[in-house]
């Protein structure tokens, strides 16, 4: 049935892709320079066509449409499809938190703050809201989910580097495109802070999976089986992330505004 | 010898049985003299001082080691300078333009000739142990020195898995409560000082110094949302401090209680005093970690969860 999908060209920078079901994808088109081929890609960013440059339209076009029933079902499966709205203080919205579903409302008060009770997020601001509420609210956040990701590593850190024998120089945390996290030559971590929206076993492996780059630097056999040894159920939550890890990245750019492309 | 500034690590209880030998493992990586071709040293020193041959000083859980370094000073300015009149000669008496190649030979040259020349640079860097609770304390802020003297201990050691200390709670959320709310943890006073920062990327920063930190001024900054990153304190009114959100310690003083419990008795050799004051400045420094363990959670790697 995608040969009757449409693809509309919308400005430039957007293709319009009419599915069967009635809905509308938006995608990205961007030529680069140094592309072979056409590629379709899904991040949490949304979807992304890229192309070499000089590639006719039309032929852009008709690539679009043959892969469109693709590009329907991966947004499905991780879960894409239907963005949440942007954060907007004063309206209350669901956000995932260590896994489970958290409801963030919002209060005023003097001095800006956030606190978690139980299954609720309570986002303190001065009245009246301005232009510099939102910006105040997403620093909150941002340092908030800091502060929950480094609690949960403080305490690997504390079990896994005696095992190890190894230890990073430092843990750092920022907003990653599309690593869960990644380590540098001098011995330092770096994680990405949509882990804080993760369940605690998926953050928990990925600090492993760090860790023991310490002692071996690739995706060795050798490294998989010492992955294996200090955390057995890494299997699990690696296709946890493969599954729901762009839903999160998205969740967290909506929060904090990181950039996605 | 009080430690002006505190970078903390925290090492686990299986390495206590490895330090038993320090003193053996240390005298094999002393501070050896810079050559005239290196450009940098690094090793132990005595923290007695050059007439003294010990590595390390021992009171009781505590073991109080020196990291010294030669530096040779050649700035890139003099190279340059240097190279450019070759250059010019070169030009000059053989009419000819210096290709790529030949120019970073002979750039080489010039640095083979000045280094045997360059100033040498010391450098020394107090660090102390903690064996009963697994810490270990360097003497500086700077995040780089610190992993430097950590790596000594690595390479001295063998083995050493220190890890720089990481809190369970956050000490930037937590300092900004304790100066909305005026309520510090018992023992602890606000100092006059403070850095308050917006958490945003780029955000606006502010630093006070000799500031009233409960005065109308600093509270309008907390309103707008900026958060403590670092906070002026004293503790127990022994120790004054500026703790960082990286859980760094600076410009730690202890105040006139302590120093009058020293004495003033000075006259005796220094050896005499530098125990007195590393015994006296070991056991208050455990104190404040003890705390600061209670208030932010720095837990000990191989302690279970």
């Amino acid at each position: 049935m995608a040969g009757e999908a449409k693809v509309v060209d919308l400005a430039s920078d957007y293709l319009e892709l009419a599915t069967t079901g009635g809905d509308k994808i938006k995608v990205l088109r961007k030529s680069h320079p140094r592309a072979r081929r056409l590629r379709l890609t899904v991040t949490s960013g949304g979807a992304r066509l890229t192309y070499p440059e000089g590639t006719h339209p039309a032929q852009v076009f008709a690539f679009l449409r043959k892969h469109g029933e693709w590009l329907e079902r991966k947004l499905d499966e991780l879960s894409l499809g239907s963005a949440p709205p942007d954060l907007k203080p004063g309206a209350a919205t669901v956000i995932p938190l260590r896994g489970e579903t958290t409801r963030l409302s919002w209060r005023d008060g003097a001095y800006p703050r956030i606190e978690q009770t139980g299954d609720r997020l309570v986002l303190t601001l001065p009245r009246p809201h301005g232009k510099a509420t939102l910006p105040a609210a997403r620093a909150l956040l941002r340092s908030f989910l800091e502060a929950q990701i480094r609690r949960d590593v403080s305490r690997y850190l504390a079990r896994y580097c005696p095992e190890l024998d190894r230890a990073p120089t430092a843990v750092r945390l920022r907003p990653l495109k599309s690593l869960w996290g990644s380590l540098d030559t001098r011995d330092c971590v770096t994680l990405d802070l949509a882990l804080a929206l993760a369940p605690p076993a998926a953050l928990r492996y990925v600090v492993v999976h760090e860790l023991c780059h310490l002692r071996i630097r690739s995706h060795s056999p050798r490294f998989w089986a010492l992955v294996e040894r200090l955390y057995p159920e890494w299997r699990e939550q690696r296709d946890w992330l493969r599954t729901h890890g762009q839903a999160l990245k998205a969740e967290l750019a909506r929060l904090i505004h990181a950039p996605t492309h | 010898m009080f430690f002006r500034n505190l970078t903390l690590f925290r090492f686990p209880e299986n390495t206590t049985k490895s330090l038993k030998k320090i003193d053996t493992a240390l005298d094999g990586h002393r501070l050896r003299p810079c050559g005239p071709m290196e450009l940098s040293t690094r090793g132990f020193v005595s923290p007695f001082g050059r007439d003294s041959e010990e590595l390390t000083h021992q009171i009781g859980a505590f073991i109080l080691a020196a990291v010294g370094g030669e530096d040779r000073l050649l700035p890139s300015v003099v190279v340059n300078e240097e190279l450019a009149t070759r250059l010019a000669k070169i030009a000059e008496t053989k009419g000819r333009r210096v290709g790529a190649k030949e120019r970073k030979q002979l750039k080489e040259e010039v640095i083979s000739e000045l280094l045997p020349r360059a100033f040498i640079r010391p450098s020394r860097l107090s660090a102390y142990l903690d064996t009963e609770q697994g810490w270990l304390i360097v003497d500086t802020s700077s995040r780089k020195a610190s992993e430097d003297a950590v790596s000594q201990f690595r390479e001295a050691l063998g083995r050493f898995p220190a890890v720089p200390a990481a809190p369970e709670e956050s000490p930037r959320t937590l300092m900004t409560d304790w100066l909305i709310r005026g309520k510090l943890p018992q023992g602890l006073a606000l100092a006059d000082e403070c850095e308050l920062r917006d958490p945003a990327e780029a955000g606006a920063i502010v630093r006070c110094r000799r500031q009233d930190l409960e005065s109308d001024e600093v509270r309008e900054h907390l309103k707008s949302g900026k958060q403590v990153f670092q906070l002026g304190l004293e503790f127990d009114g022994r120790v004054g401090f500026v703790l960082g959100e990286d859980l760094v310690v600076r410009k730690l003083r202890f105040l006139d209680s302590v120093q009058d419990e020293l004495g003033e008795d000075s006259a005796e050799s220094a050896r005499a005093e530098l125990d007195a004051r590393f015994a006296l400045m070991s056991l208050e420094l455990r104190r404040l970690l003890d705390n600061m363990h209670e208030w932010f959670g720095l837990p000990r790697p191989g302690d279970r969860e």
